[in-house]
């Protein structure tokens, strides 16, 4: 199979560089073991975005850390505290709160709106009429956005007498909470409602699933293996490069979770949304603790980044590459 | 505004890479044309962004030397946007303030004091002018004033047999009882909605029993833990009742959203807002609704007090100071503003324009600046401007609030932790 | 027999998408119905259908605020939209590239400096960032919005993270052979990798276009000038404090805003059908 996908290629390649018209004859052959230059060719190819890391990146990065061994109060210039704001972080409740909201929020949302948006992307990829108005149609509450008009609109929808509730009563139930303004449920009407986004995850399966040759079925389904069969040997590990970053980008936007519970609950009743970056933000622009929310952020990434490179070391065990090799 | 060094080191190795790519640059053409500029930043809706440009163009006809740009942003992000451009250095010269936010401003040195400019102040009640004050310097001119309000509907008064005369102000154990038999006699009808949670309507009960919320230094609470503790449980007894919502329905009001409002939905017979907020009210219910003033508690105190809807203020760092003055007296002082103006920044505290705007009110201005005119008669001494740390204690106060609707702590409990806590807040700030 | 299983099957599928499609639209529905409604009766009155038809809301939100209408702020937003797309199409590509397929010293620790500068929240990386651009007097005009995609910095590092899992997927082989015959590492780059992956060279293209036309923080603090303003900055205007906000304006914009994003994605989508191959991947 692989030597007729070559030779297809290889057929397009030649054809190329003639039409360009570029000089390649007159290069020499290549050294494969030329480490050096195979490192200069990486590095032209990084070299705009080693730019922005060493400039935007970096520069706000530095800046940051910095201002994280500061008192900051954004209107007069940041006083050097050392590490003040790090020990006050330990005896800080509402830091503890948002940490530990924020932590049930990714364990909860990720998981389900990853099963949720690989489910619908394989629905969605079959070639039946008018599939693309589906994909369409509930490809929409993603892109609506989290504006003040979806805020409302759920406000509404999971109100005390809101859509579900009048729902709810109508078959019987006896005073349903209002859902988004209770202490216990508030946070799972804003994991509904990130799961109700699914579609840029949808968006990135579907282009995996583009991209998972048919003969690979073909040849499954005349050895007799069922739709289900195929999903679990072809489909998900075929896919698993797509669901692993998926699985990573999910978690690491899970963390990031912020314009729900400011606009939305305004991160209560009870703190029970406050969010660890809504918390950030408050310390920082209405507080005008910048300079703690700077540690905050520190430690955030160094919390993000273990989750995240616990993923990756996981990654080894259940991600396939074509490419074989470790990266 | 960083430290002296970082600033340029970062700036110039970011702008020698960035230059190098042609690919994308081509631009910086644009900042410089509107150097000289009087920049202006407002929040506010479109009916206040129109008037205000119109305001800014006249402006600009009479002075033709002077350019203005306007910034205007909705509410959500202003203050995020100021912060950023004044840290940035780049702070617009003139610009709206919140009494939230004006002694953070004023005390960090990033407000020009007014003292140092030529602003005719001979026309403006002195009163309100005091709340433009913070530590006895004048950083803020209140565009107008407005004051807290009881708003109700007449029709489901009506409806629950009860005669309401709008013009007696109402003791809080007799407004107890109407709210009480309005829940009684309908169904699916709240008599009020929970006010519990507002920190500012504690200011006011506080006021009514002799007390201040904050102690003249902003260094503690001034509010004694008897009194927030009484607050707790006269709402909380009101909840109980079925009087006003349940927790979990009152949780779902945000601070000011009028449209959250039972009021507005037909589920109360009362709600509690500013009386700035008549029209957005009556445009949202599209029914007769009626204003009055708050309960209380027939103390002889005088909790009522005139609150600047909001100022406008000279940034510190302007290179214009005198245009920028000049602007600032256009806005406060000019008959000619006042033509566009109304009672959308409050009621002027310019005595003249008061009455001028008066003059050419709608039914629904007038009947704004008649409600603060009566509430000034009665008003007392206006309280000094908001600590620094005021939006931490807002949220705390919510919080602990909300843990007494719920149930999770007793008045008792929650008075005494809100007063520590919100202390210990100011004290460390 | 086996057709008249498969239209039963086919219904079926139909059936379950249509049901699905209705619940996930209802939300928008009522926002929908809400922009066609008078201010007094969007809270006032539970029903999803309005009781009084009115187009005011879209008359008036057009107007925008302070004499620069919508049909400004929506150029705005395509002009920085369209320039993003192109920029994270380039450094995604380019980066990606190296990343998936070229081996070179500290591989993997740019990768981790690249997912890390993700997870810095921007609430605190704004304030450094407006200095810096503040400095290149770049505020209040469109490029602190625009370089940044070029650069590999904001959203880009998640696109250049989703090529690198996308060419991790495209089989070896191909390279090799490709290298066999001579081509240099460019000419894999362009000729080989670039054309099999526009799945996910459009998957960038949608993304980019959409997150930056629903972007708000940024766009907020760099942009002071309201003639500079864009969709979601004009949305905002509609939104005061103290509950003066204009609700029915402020739902009929917003259903304007989602329009051309809708329209991208139903024209783009269907170069992720399963089955119409664009890439010459068909064996």
């Amino acid at each position: 199979m692989s030597t007729t996908k070559s030779t297809e290629v290889v057929h397009e390649s030649e054809a190329g560089p003639s039409e360009a018209g570029r000089p390649r004859a007159s290069r020499p052959a290549r050294r494969p073991n030329d480490g050096i230059r195979r490192s200069l060719t990486a590095y032209g190819f990084l070299t705009p975005w080693l730019i922005g890391l060493l400039t935007l990146t970096l520069g706000s990065f530095l800046l940051s850390v910095y201002l994280s061994f500061t008192e900051y109060d954004l209107l007069s210039p940041p006083e050097w505290v050392g590490l003040d704001n790090y020990a006050t972080m330990l005896t800080d409740d509402l830091f503890i709160t948002s940490l530990m909201v924020t932590l049930l929020y990714v364990v909860v949302a990720v998981p389900v709106r990853l099963v949720v948006s690989l489910l619908f992307a394989v629905l969605l990829s079959q070639d039946i009429k008018g599939i693309g108005i589906y994909r369409t149609l509930l490809y929409i509450p993603s892109l609506i956005g989290t504006s003040v008009g979806v805020a409302i609109m759920w406000q509404n929808i999971f109100s005390d007498r809101g859509l579900i509730n009048m729902v709810l009563m109508n078959i019987g139930v006896d005073d349903p909470p209002a859902w988004v303004s209770s202490p216990q449920y508030a946070i799972y009407v804003i994991v509904l409602l990130s799961i109700w986004q699914f579609g840029s995850e949808m968006v990135i399966f579907l282009a995996g699933l583009k991209q998972i040759p048919d003969p690979l079925y073909e040849a499954a389904a005349i050895d007799g293996a069922s739709k289900v069969g195929q999903f679990f040997h072809i489909t998900l590990p075929m896919l698993s490069p797509v669901i692993f970053f998926n699985l990573v980008m999910g978690t690491i936007n899970a963390f990031m979770v912020f314009t729900q519970g400011y606009i939305i609950t305004h991160g209560g009743p009870i703190n029970s949304t406050l969010f660890y970056v809504l918390y950030l933000y408050r310390q920082g622009f209405q507080y005008f603790h910048m300079g703690y929310a700077a540690a905050m952020a520190v430690v955030f990434l160094i919390v993000v980044a273990v989750v995240a490179g616990f993923i990756f070391l996981t990654s080894k065990y259940w991600v396939h590459y074509e490419d074989t090799e470790d990266n | 505004m960083m430290t002296k060094y970082t600033k340029p080191i970062i700036a110039a190795v970011v702008s020698t890479a960035l230059l190098s790519i042609t690919a994308c640059s081509g631009g910086s053409d644009t900042s410089s044309k509107d150097a000289g500029a009087l920049s202006v930043a407002w929040w506010g809706s479109q009916d206040r962004n129109n008037y205000t440009v119109d305001l800014l163009k006249q402006f600009e006809k009479k002075n033709s030397k002077i350019k203005v740009t306007p910034q205007f942003t909705g509410w959500d992000g202003y203050w995020a946007k100021m912060s950023t451009q004044f840290a940035g250095g780049s702070a617009p010269d003139v610009l709206q303030m919140d009494r939230k936010y004006l002694r953070s401003y004023a005390e960090r040195g990033a407000l020009m004091n007014f003292d140092e400019t030529n602003l005719d102040l001979s026309k403006l009640d002195e009163e309100s002018l005091a709340t433009g004050e913070v530590n006895d310097e004048l950083y803020a001119i209140p565009t107008g004033v407005n004051a807290i309000a009881m708003f109700y509907d007449p029709a489901i008064l009506k409806e629950a047999g009860i005669k309401f005369d709008p013009t007696q102000r109402l003791t809080w154990s007799k407004f107890a009882d109407i709210a009480k038999k309005v829940s009684k006699e309908l169904p699916d009808t709240y008599g009020a909605q929970n006010i519990m949670d507002e920190l500012s309507y504690l200011k006011y009960y506080a006021r009514d029993k002799g007390e201040q919320l904050y102690s003249e230094d902003m260094k503690s609470m001034a509010v004694s833990t008897e009194t927030v503790a009484d607050w707790f449980r006269y709402w909380l007894k009101l909840q109980e009742q079925g009087v006003t919502p349940p927790a979990q329905v009152s949780a779902s009001v945000g601070h000011g959203e009028i449209q959250d409002y039972p009021l507005v939905k037909q589920q109360a017979a009362f709600g509690f807002a500013w009386s700035s907020q008549y029209t957005a009210l009556k445009g949202l219910m599209n029914r007769p609704l009626g204003m009055t003033m708050f309960p209380h508690l027939d103390s002889g105190n005088h909790p009522y007090f005139l609150k600047p809807s909001m100022y406008w203020s000279i940034s510190k760092e302007t290179s214009q100071k005198s245009d920028a003055t000049k602007l600032v007296d256009y806005l406060i002082n000019s008959a000619e503003a006042s033509k566009l103006l109304g009672t959308e920044r409050g009621v002027p505290i310019n005595e003249d324009i008061r009455a001028q705007v008066k003059s050419r009110a709608t039914k629904m201005d007038e009947k704004v600046i008649d409600f603060v005119s009566k509430v000034s008669s009665v008003a007392g001494e206006a309280p000094p401007v908001d600590p620094t740390s005021t939006s931490r204690i807002i949220d705390l106060f919510t919080k602990i609030a909300q843990q007494v609707q719920f149930k999770k702590l007793t008045p008792d409990e929650a008075a005494a932790k809100f007063v520590d806590q919100a202390s210990s807040i100011l004290s460390t700030s | 027999m086996r057709t008249k299983k498969r239209h039963v099957r086919l219904l079926g599928t139909h059936a379950v998408l249509i049901i699905l499609s209705v619940i996930m639209i209802y939300p928008v529905l009522w926002m929908l119905f809400s922009s066609f409604k008078p201010t007094s009766e969007i809270f006032s009155s539970p029903g999803l259908i309005p009781e009084n038809w009115t187009l005011q809301n879209y008359v008036v939100g057009w107007q925008g605020a302070g004499g620069v209408g919508f049909g400004t702020f929506f150029l705005n937003s395509f002009l920085i939209a369209g320039a993003v797309v192109v920029g994270s199409i380039f450094i995604a590509s380019l980066t990606g590239f190296a990343f998936a397929r070229l081996k070179f010293k500290l591989r993997k620790i740019m990768f981790a400096l690249m997912l890390m500068s993700i997870m810095l929240p921007i609430q605190v990386t704004l304030i450094p960032q407006y200095i810096i651009f503040h400095e290149l007097g770049w505020v209040n005009t469109f490029l602190p919005l625009i370089v940044p995609s070029f650069l590999g910095v904001s959203i880009t590092p998640f696109f250049i993270f989703l090529m690198v899992q996308f060419i991790r997927g495209l089989p070896k082989e191909l390279d090799e052979a490709a290298i066999i015959d001579g081509c240099s590492t460019f000419q894999v780059f362009w000729r080989v990798i670039l054309p099999l992956s526009k799945p996910a060279l459009i998957t960038i293209s949608i993304f980019a276009f959409y997150w930056t036309w629903d972007d708000f923080f940024s766009q907020l603090v760099y942009l002071s000038d309201p003639s500079k303003f864009t969709v979601s900055t004009g949305l905002n205007l509609f939104l005061s404090n103290a509950g003066n906000s204009q609700w029915g304006a402020l739902f009929a914009m917003s259903i304007l805003s989602i329009i051309p994003v809708i329209v991208i994605f139903l024209f783009f989508q269907k170069y992720l059908v399963k089955g119409v191959s664009t890439t010459g991947m068909k064996l």
